[in-house]
């Protein structure tokens, strides 16, 4: 399923017209050799993943040409990220050029330039994209050339670790890795001199596939798209065997027979939960079997604290995955479903067309060389809190455990204690603001994506009004979980963002919000509240959210509220006070 | 031999130009055949070294004339090395 693409299959799909309402990415492509056949590529996988790229070339080698120059094309281009490709052959030229003297110091002019170059860029508010040096090499000094500080080696490995450090400080500026692909790939894959010196490209036409398809992933995260969530099957997947026949101290993990890929394999997925990717077993045995490894087995890398839902049972695979999907409330398309079983496989990827459902390889040992290659997990963003979102899911599934015990839903609702702390941007919450703003797709009125510095000039804007709604409940803290921009225009509040966590549906959170949106327009003396609804792919379930909180339509997708004429809706949400201590809204 | 031969380049042609119709004689150039630009002639160089087995070099390419010419180098070129080449 996600076999790449040959590179003339990529470029007849790149012509192809983008259907109606492709959401479009806005990108440009400043290069020192040719990138006409890296164009097509990124234009071809943009399609590929659902995405119409709008793309703007630069002209030859004319980089720091058109970034200072302010009349430039590319200004006139507005793009959202600027990609920037300097080939590690130029730069190896540029190396030789410099006396020895002066060889030393090329890593640090390196990054003066790429630092003017950002910085220019990022003031106009463009993110950047910049390749890393893949090493041309020069075995001038074979393997010496770690003892000598002024080699190519170690001034192209400097340069990227400057890339790198840039990357850590700034929030706009971000690396694709060329070098490891050529790590990985090897030289030869990536260049071909005859190619180089004859048309002036620098990447073969066979490896542009690769670097297309992770380049756009890259984009993709920033527009929300990225993996949230994998489930498991466990008998041969998770270890080797069947632990309904084989019983604990015959499945292979650990030393045992395949045990090491089992271990290895584990050790992986681990690493994904530890950085906020869920984790979800669905497992075709009696729910004590399935449970046992886990509890008992001493070479188990994985245990119950790491899986957010655990289904093991005789139902069809489908069934237990919309079961999962009910309490953890991920989009399709942001899982991936891992299974040694081609049926079944197949059966869910016929039942969820979105889902991603690798051909895992009929070897154990392959698995995690053959995910990696894949590329699944590009993400936008990152925070400490991601950490905790599958203990965030667990409770979740508590909740949900719970809910069954009550007949009357507001019973259930009372019984839940739940509490809201409401805070305007602070300084502590830009970043998850900011990552909610991206990762949002269901619940989200206009999605408009914005980035951590535009959530500071939100969060400073005298013009805006900005709320945060966390949610806690007498069986844990769902954390930030609503999110409010509203735009103070005259004496109207217009909501340029509600988005909430699909995570807390049906709890009442959205008449709390718009309690606290009418309580501060009356403080304010707002006397309307206009919203808006952007209808895209993946937003359909707030179609009429407007609607139902009782505002009337002024026109196709626009709708109004007069603050005089609102009574407050009772919820089952207590205003946490801690909110008077943190400053208020 | 020679028929295969003209018959897979005629495919790897009609597959990079996406064009199901279009015939190759010996004189055919660049300038024949429409969608023939300079970044389709890389395309077709690495798709005729991997489709034949072979590998060019920089100055066979920069003197190729017409698909006859390159027709004859593949040629050459899998005579001197049977088992492949590349």
């Amino acid at each position: 399923m996600i076999d790449i693409l040959g590179i003339t299959a990529l470029l007849k799909l790149a012509k192809q017209h983008a259907p109606q309402g492709m959401p479009t990415m806005r990108v440009s492509l400043l290069a020192d050799t040719s990138s006409q056949l890296l164009s097509g590529a990124l234009k071809g996988y943009a399609k590929f993943f659902g995405f119409k790229l709008e793309l703007f070339e630069g002209e030859f080698d004319q980089i720091e040409l058109m970034v200072f120059d302010p009349t430039s094309t590319l200004h006139a281009f507005c793009p959202e990220t600027v990609i920037i490709y300097l080939a590690g052959e130029k730069i190896g030229m540029e190396f030789g050029a410099l006396s020895v003297s002066e060889r030393g110091s090329f890593a640090k002019q390196f990054s003066e330039r790429v630092r003017s170059l950002h910085e220019t860029l990022s003031t106009r508010g463009y993110q950047v994209l910049f390749f890393n040096l893949a090493d041309p090499g020069d075995g001038v000094f074979g393997n010496y050339a770690s003892k000598v500080a002024w080699s190519l080696q170690n001034q192209i490995r400097q340069c990227n670790l400057e890339l790198t450090r840039l990357a850590g400080e700034a929030n706009d500026f971000h690396v694709y890795d060329l070098a490891a692909l050529q790590a990985t790939m090897g030289r030869a894959a990536l260049f071909d001199p005859k190619l180089y010196y004859t048309s002036k490209f620098a990447l073969t036409p066979d490896i542009l596939p690769l670097v297309a398809r992770d380049v756009v992933k890259m984009l993709a995260a920033r527009k929300g798209s990225f993996l949230k969530c994998i489930i498991l099957d466990l008998d041969n997947t998770l270890w080797g065997g069947v632990i309904g026949d084989d019983g604990l101290d015959r499945i292979q993990v650990g030393e045992l027979g395949l045990g090491p890929a089992f271990t290895a394999f584990q050790s992986w997925l681990k690493q994904l939960r530890d950085r906020g990717i869920v984790l979800a077993v669905c497992s075709k045995n009696d729910e004590a079997n399935a449970r046992e490894p886990f509890l008992k087995h001493p070479d188990m890398l994985l245990h119950l604290e790491d899986i957010a839902v655990f289904m093991a049972n005789w139902d069809d695979k489908a069934t237990n995955i919309r079961r999962i999907k009910n309490i953890i409330d991920i989009d399709y398309g942001a899982m991936m479903f891992l299974d040694d079983n081609p049926a079944e496989r197949q059966l869910v990827r016929e039942s969820f067309p979105t889902m991603i459902v690798p051909e895992l390889p009929a070897d154990p040992s392959e698995y995690v060389t053959c995910l990696i290659g894949l590329n699944p997990f590009e993400t936008a963003s990152y925070t400490p809190q991601d950490a905790h979102r599958t203990g965030e899911y667990q409770v979740e599934a508590k909740r949900h455990a719970e809910r069954e015990k009550f007949v009357d839903l507001t019973d259930f609702l009372r019984s839940l204690e739940m509490r809201a702390v409401v805070q305007s941007f602070l300084p502590f919450n830009l970043p998850r603001v900011a990552q909610l703003t991206q990762r949002s797709n269901q619940f989200n009125l206009r999605t408009v994506r914005y980035t951590e510095k535009q959530i500071a000039e939100l969060a400073g804007s005298p013009a805006h009004v900005t709320m945060t709604f966390e949610l806690k409940d007498r069986f844990g803290d769902n954390g930030l979980i609503s999110v409010i921009i509203l735009e103070i225009q005259g004496d109207v509040f217009f909501v340029d963002t509600w988005l909430m966590s699909c995570r807390v549906l049906g709890r009442g959170m959205e008449q709390f919000v718009l309690n606290t949106i009418v309580r501060k327009a009356r403080e304010l003396g707002i006397r309307r509240v206009r919203g808006e609804y952007i209808p895209t792919a993946k937003n359909g379930m707030v179609k009429d959210h407007y609607l139902k909180l009782g505002f009337t339509r002024e026109e196709a997708n626009r709708w109004v509220l007069e603050t005089a004429d609102y009574v407050e809706c009772p919820v089952n949400i207590a205003l946490d006070q801690a909110e008077k201590t943190a400053g208020g809204v | 031999m020679n028929d295969n031969l003209w018959n897979d380049l005629t495919a790897t042609f009609r597959d990079l130009l996406d064009n199901d119709s279009l015939t190759l004689t010996e004189a055919t150039t660049a300038k024949d055949v429409e969608g023939w630009d300079s970044i389709t002639h890389v395309l077709i160089i690495v798709a005729v070294e991997k489709k034949f087995r072979v590998k060019f070099t920089a100055g066979e390419i920069q003197q190729l004339q017409n698909v006859g010419e390159l027709a004859a180098l593949i040629r050459s070129k899998q005579a001197s090395s049977p088992s492949g080449g590349g």
